[in-house]
C-alpha cells in the first residue's frame, strides 16, 4: 500500500501482485460465459464489471482504470454477439468513474462497495442501452425489473468477491 | 500546448471513448449496407463542403461581379468596335453575295440569248432630278455604247441610252414620261406601246377591244428597233375600259428602283418580218 497526496490529505493506493489483475479479468470473463450454463439467472451477474470496479477503485489511477475497463469490455464484446465497443465503452466509463469515486470514499467499506457496484451496474446498463438504441438501432429493455434484480445481485456478489480480491494486494 | 495534469485522465477517457465509438461506427452498417462511420463522415463534412462551396461561390461572384468588371468597360468598347467591324464585313459579304447572284442571272440571260451582243455595265447614279427617271451607267462611248441602245436586266427591259459620254452613259428608264417601248400582250400577241407614267408603273396604250386579264405578261414586240422581241416588259396589273383604247396599267418586270448591274444591247435588232402595223406615231426616244 502507498500513500499519495491529494490536496492536504493522503489517500491509500493499493498495489497488487504481478498478474493478479489479468488473472482476475480472465477468470471473470470465463465465469461470465460459463456460469449461466449451470446456474439459472446467472446471466444477471456482471463479473467483468466487478473486476473493473474493484481494481479501479483500489489502484485509484484514472488511466489504468479506464484502460482496464476498456480492455475487459472489448474482450467481452469479442466473445459476445455485439460489435466491438459496446461493452468497451460502457466499462471504460465504469473504470473511469470507479477511479473518480475511489478518490472520494473509503472503498474498503462494505456499504461503499455495495453502493458503488449497484450504481455502476446501472450506469453500464444505461450506456449499453443508449448504444443499442442510437448506434445499433436495436433498442433493448430499459430499467426493468430484471435489470434491477441484476444490479442488486451483482452488488451483493461484490460483498463476497471483493474481500477475496483483497487477498491479491501487496501488503 | 501543455495539458494540466489534472485534465490528462479526462482527455484519456475522452480519447478511449472516441476510439471505441469509431470502432463501433466502423462495424455498424446502416441502410444500403453503408458503414455508420461513412454516414458520420458524410454528415460531418457535408456542412463544411456546403459552406466551402458557398464561400467560393460568393468569392467568385464578388470577383466576377465587381473586381473583374473593372476592365469590362474597356472590353465592352473594344467588343462594340469589333461588332461594328464584323457587321460591316457581314454587310459587305451580303452585298457580294447579292452581286454574285445578280451577275449569275445576267450571265444566264446572256447565254440564253446568244444572238445578242451584250455589254455589262454598273449603275453609278440614279434619278438626278425627281421629275425624271434617269440613271447613269459606268460604260460610255469608249466601250461602244451609242444612243438609243437598249438596256436590260435578266428580269426585263430597263430603258434605252439617252446620252453617251466617253466613260459613262445616261439611261432613260421605261417609266419616264418621255419613254415608250414597243410591246405586246403575250397570250394574244396584240401589239401596243408601253409608255412611262413618271411613276413606278407603265401604261400599255393602243390596245383596242381586247379582253385583257390582270397578270398577263407583256413582252417587247421589237418594232421600236431598240429591243429584240419577247423580252419581258412587265405584267398587267389593272385595266380600265376607255374609248377608243383601253387603259392598261403594267408593272415593270425589271426592278427599276434598285438597279445595280445592267446589260447594254450593242447590236440593234432587225425588224421582225411578221410584225403587224406599227403603233401610231409615238415619240420613242
Amino acid at each position: 500500500m502507498a500513500l499519495v497526496a491529494k490536496d492536504d490529505t493522503f489517500i491509500e493506493v493499493h498495489k497488487y501482485r504481478a498478474g493478479s489483475v489479468i488473472g482476475a479479468a480472465v477468470m471473470a470473463l470465463f465465469l461470465q460465459g460459463f456460469l449461466p450454463k449451470y446456474i439459472p439467472h446467472a446471466e444477471l451477474l456482471e463479473l467483468p464489471l466487478l473486476v473493473t470496479i474493484y481494481f479501479s477503485m483500489g489502484r485509484r489511477n484514472a488511466a489504468s482504470g479506464l484502460l482496464l475497463g476498456g480492455a475487459i469490455g472489448l474482450v467481452q464484446d469479442a466473445v459476445s454477439h455485439l460489435p466491438l465497443g459496446v461493452y468497451g465503452i460502457a466499462l471504460t466509463a465504469v473504470g473511469y468513474l470507479a477511479t473518480w469515486i475511489g478518490y472520494r470514499i473509503d472503498s474498503d467499506l462494505a456499504l461503499s462497495r455495495f453502493g458503488v457496484t449497484f450504481l455502476l451496474y446501472d450506469l453500464e446498463r444505461v450506456v449499453i442501452a443508449l448504444i443499442r438504441r442510437f448506434l445499433l438501432e436495436r433498442p433493448g429493455p430499459f430499467l426493468g425489473r430484471y435489470w434491477l434484480m441484476g444490479s442488486l445481485a451483482t452488488a451483493l456478489l461484490a460483498l463476497v468477491i471483493f474481500p477475496q480480491l483483497d487477498r491479491l494486494r501487496k501488503s | 500546448m501543455t495539458v494540466p495534469p489534472t485534465r490528462r485522465p479526462l482527455l484519456l477517457f475522452a480519447a478511449a471513448i472516441g476510439v471505441q465509438l469509431l470502432l463501433l461506427a466502423f462495424q455498424i452498417r446502416r441502410d444500403n449496407n453503408v458503414r455508420l462511420i461513412r454516414v458520420w463522415a458524410a454528415d460531418a463534412f457535408t456542412p463544411i463542403d456546403s459552406a466551402g462551396t458557398t464561400s467560393i461561390g460568393w468569392l467568385g461572384g464578388l470577383w466576377h461581379g465587381y473586381i473583374y468588371l473593372l476592365g469590362t468597360h474597356a472590353e465592352n468598347q473594344r467588343l462594340n468596335a469589333r461588332v461594328g467591324q464584323l457587321q460591316l464585313e457581314v454587310d459587305q459579304l451580303r452585298g457580294q453575295a447579292a452581286e454574285a447572284s445578280r451577275l449569275a442571272a445576267l450571265l444566264d440571260f446572256r447565254q440564253s440569248h446568244p444572238s445578242l451582243s451584250l455589254l455589262g455595265a454598273r449603275v453609278i447614279s440614279a434619278n438626278p432630278a425627281p421629275s425624271t427617271r434617269i440613271v447613269y451607267i459606268d460604260r460610255g462611248k469608249s466601250s461602244g455604247v451609242e444612243r438609243d441602245m437598249g438596256v436590260i436586266t435578266a428580269d426585263g427591259v430597263v430603258g434605252k441610252i439617252l446620252e453617251v459620254y466617253p466613260g459613262s452613259a445616261q439611261v432613260l428608264l421605261i417609266t419616264d414620261r418621255e419613254s415608250g417601248v414597243g410591246a405586246l400582250l403575250a397570250p394574244t400577241r396584240t401589239q401596243g406601246v408601253a409608255k412611262g407614267t413618271g411613276g413606278p408603273m407603265l401604261n400599255l396604250d393602243y390596245i383596242a377591244t381586247e379582253k385583257v386579264q390582270p397578270g398577263e405578261v407583256v413582252l417587247t414586240s421589237g418594232l421600236d428597233q431598240v429591243f429584240p422581241t419577247d423580252l419581258p416588259v412587265g405584267k398587267v396589273l389593272a385595266m380600265q375600259p376607255r374609248s377608243p383604247f383601253e387603259r392598261i396599267e403594267v408593272e415593270p418586270a425589271a426592278h427599276l428602283d434598285r438597279l445595280e448591274d445592267v446589260l447594254v444591247i450593242l447590236n440593234r435588232p432587225a425588224t421582225p418580218p411578221t410584225a403587224a402595223a406599227d403603233p401610231p406615231n409615238e415619240r420613242h426616244r
